[in-house]
């Protein structure tokens, strides 16, 4: 082998090697830049869209597709009242017109309560016998948010009533029944759902804070469950990204001293950014084009997006993280890939009813209402950082 | 990504065992030579490695993914074929530019670790695992005797055990980029 041979295959190496690591395994991530100005834009337009797409009864388009003007037709009250919740979220924060919305989707919701389990639910659209958790915590969580806002009727029984409903379903183990049986008066133990369990941990731990005593034991006991035994018990792989885990964990780590977020809760914290971390950083080389599709995949919904940069700024409220720069530089990130997808005035011209495709986060031309719940919370709880720091 | 990790990695991808027969040089010295300017090298590649990541938009757990897959193949690679050929110089005097500074030395994968490795103490832990790595190759090529078959056979065992190592901790890296913050 001459000189010349060597130095051309060592070359040639260090060209395919390099060449492999940057088309295929660390494609570029893009996060784009992430301002005030521009997060405000994108919350006017997602709240904009909310607006737009609310029937006179209070409910929104389901699952549209943008592509043919149709909804699904189908509705249930899990994405419902996540959706009502981001709108009170918005109103807490100052956002023109998200109060009114989320009026008219809360007095939808509650003409569908029921007694049920010591206290009450939300009973499903079409009433089967069997109601979600999952609409219950949600819906709780949103009247929780419109509590704060500090001007509305006293809603405080019907709280603590959404709440012992969901007491009711956690099991002396920390889980909690994804559905509960109408006839039986009582949980279906052997259901579970991934997201429930957080979502009816987050409400009950902000009932802790709100009314101290009673919710203190079955958040801590599901908590832990979450943390230690959820995942195998419940067969989940990979485990579970929780992000309605980690807005529960940020708020127990806001409860009073002593603090109940102990070595365990904090690991299992750290334990969900580290997934959603690597959740963004993947999402993030995903830009739609023909060679991303095969090597990554096509791109995430925006609830999937969302929900990544929900719990990758609520982890920050944990103490032991909070110091942590990757998270926010992370949420960040899952910030700019949102405000990169979302709908604007111009792309929603090439829709045959623009007006419904707007704000949207759209995925081959189909939205869900939760995309829109999912990457307007997300987007708040960054505004709201990015305005205060 | 600690220093460990470097350490082993260079060490590991390095390989002194499988790499001495690569290098037919007649004298120590110009083995040195190469080794210390392929230390530099990977010294300035990690000066810049965070801001060539920056400037490719490639996060430090992303680059330490790349970094562990890359040294999965080279270890893999390693294991199952034999030791590189001999690399006759053609000029005694530039020997320790060609071929032991490039291309025996100087190695895209190890590359690859040396821009990774910004948040494990970035340049000093690369400097200092690719003087460990360079100096024992140097060290064993230099001790290295006659070719016995039992030395021979050791060689190719510890050449293994090396390899073998370098996929733990190519293993590690990649799944330390996979759970990192």
């Amino acid at each position: 082998m001459t000189r010349r041979q060597r130095v051309c295959g060592g070359l040639a190496t260090w060209v395919l090697t390099f060449g492999v690591v940057r088309l295929v395994i660390a494609q570029p991530e893009q996060c784009g830049t992430v301002s005030v100005e521009r997060l405000d834009h994108a919350i006017d337009e997602a709240v904009g869209w909310a607006s737009r797409t609310q029937g006179p009864d209070g409910r929104f388009i389901y699952r549209y597709n943008a592509r043919t003007d149709t909804d699904r037709g189908f509705y249930e009250f899990v994405r419902h009242a996540g959706l009502t919740m981001a709108l009170y979220q918005a109103a807490g924060a100052g956002v023109d017109g998200a109060r009114a919305i989320a009026e008219k989707a809360d007095a939808y919701a509650r003409a569908h309560l029921v007694a049920a389990g010591g206290g009450h639910a939300l009973a499903p659209v079409v009433d089967d016998g069997q109601y979600d958790i999952g609409a219950t915590a949600l819906f709780l969580n949103a009247l929780l948010y419109r509590r704060a806002l500090g001007d509305v009727a006293d809603d405080d029984m019907l709280l603590v009533d959404l709440g012992r409903f969901l007491v009711a379903n956690v099991a002396p183990s920390g889980a909690v029944a994804a559905y509960w049986d109408a006839r039986a008066a009582a949980p279906i133990t052997s259901t579970s759902s991934p997201f429930y369990t957080g979502e009816a941990l987050w409400a009950i731990a902000r009932l802790e804070r709100l009314f101290p005593g009673e919710w203190r034991d079955p958040a801590l006991r599901i908590a832990h469950y979450l943390a230690t035994t959820r995942d195998d018990a419940e067969s989940r792989w990979p485990d579970v990204p929780d992000h309605w885990a980690a807005y529960a964990l940020a708020e127990m780590s806001r409860w009073p001293a002593p603090s109940v977020v102990d070595d365990t809760l904090v690991a299992y914290a750290r334990h969900i950014g580290a997934l959603e971390s690597m959740q963004i950083r993947y999402e993030s080389q995903r830009t739609g084009t023909w060679f991303s599709r095969a090597t990554r995949g096509q791109t995430g919904l925006g609830a999937g997006v969302g929900a990544l940069a929900e719990a990758l700024m609520s982890l920050r409220s944990v103490p032991a993280l909070a110091g942590d720069q990757m998270l926010r530089r992370r949420a960040e990130c899952a910030a700019g890939v949102l405000l990169h997808r979302q709908t604007s005035p111009a792309a929603s011209a090439r829709y045959p009813n623009p007006e419904r495709a707007r704000g949207a986060w759209i995925r081959d031309g189909t939205t869900q209402i939760d995309d829109q719940q999912h990457a307007l919370s997300a987007l708040l709880l960054l505004r709201d950082l990015e305005a205060t720091s | 990504m600690t220093v460990w990790a470097v350490v082993i990695a260079f060490f590991g991808a390095t390989n002194p065992f499988r790499r001495r027969t690569a290098l037919s040089v007649p004298r120590v010295r110009t083995l040195v030579g190469g080794a210390v300017g392929a230390v530099t090298s990977y010294a300035v590649l990690a000066i810049v490695g965070a801001n060539a990541r920056d400037t490719l938009d490639v996060s430090a757990p992303n680059a330490r993914i790349a970094a562990g897959l890359v040294l999965v193949v080279v270890g893999l690679h390693a294991l199952a074929t034999a030791p590189p050929a001999p690399m006759p110089m053609d000029d005694a005097a530039r020997a320790w530019l060609n071929p032991v500074w490039f291309p025996v030395l100087m190695r895209p994968d190890l590359a690859v670790v040396a821009l990774a490795a910004y948040d494990a103490g970035g340049v000093a832990s690369v400097a200092v695992a690719a003087t460990v790595a360079f100096a024992a190759t140097v060290g064993w090529w230099n001790a290295r005797g006659g070719s016995t078959v039992t030395v021979t056979r050791v060689e190719r065992a510890l050449g293994a055990v090396s390899s073998v190592a370098l996929v733990l901790a190519a293993v590690r890296l990649l799944l330390d980029g996979v759970f990192a913050l």
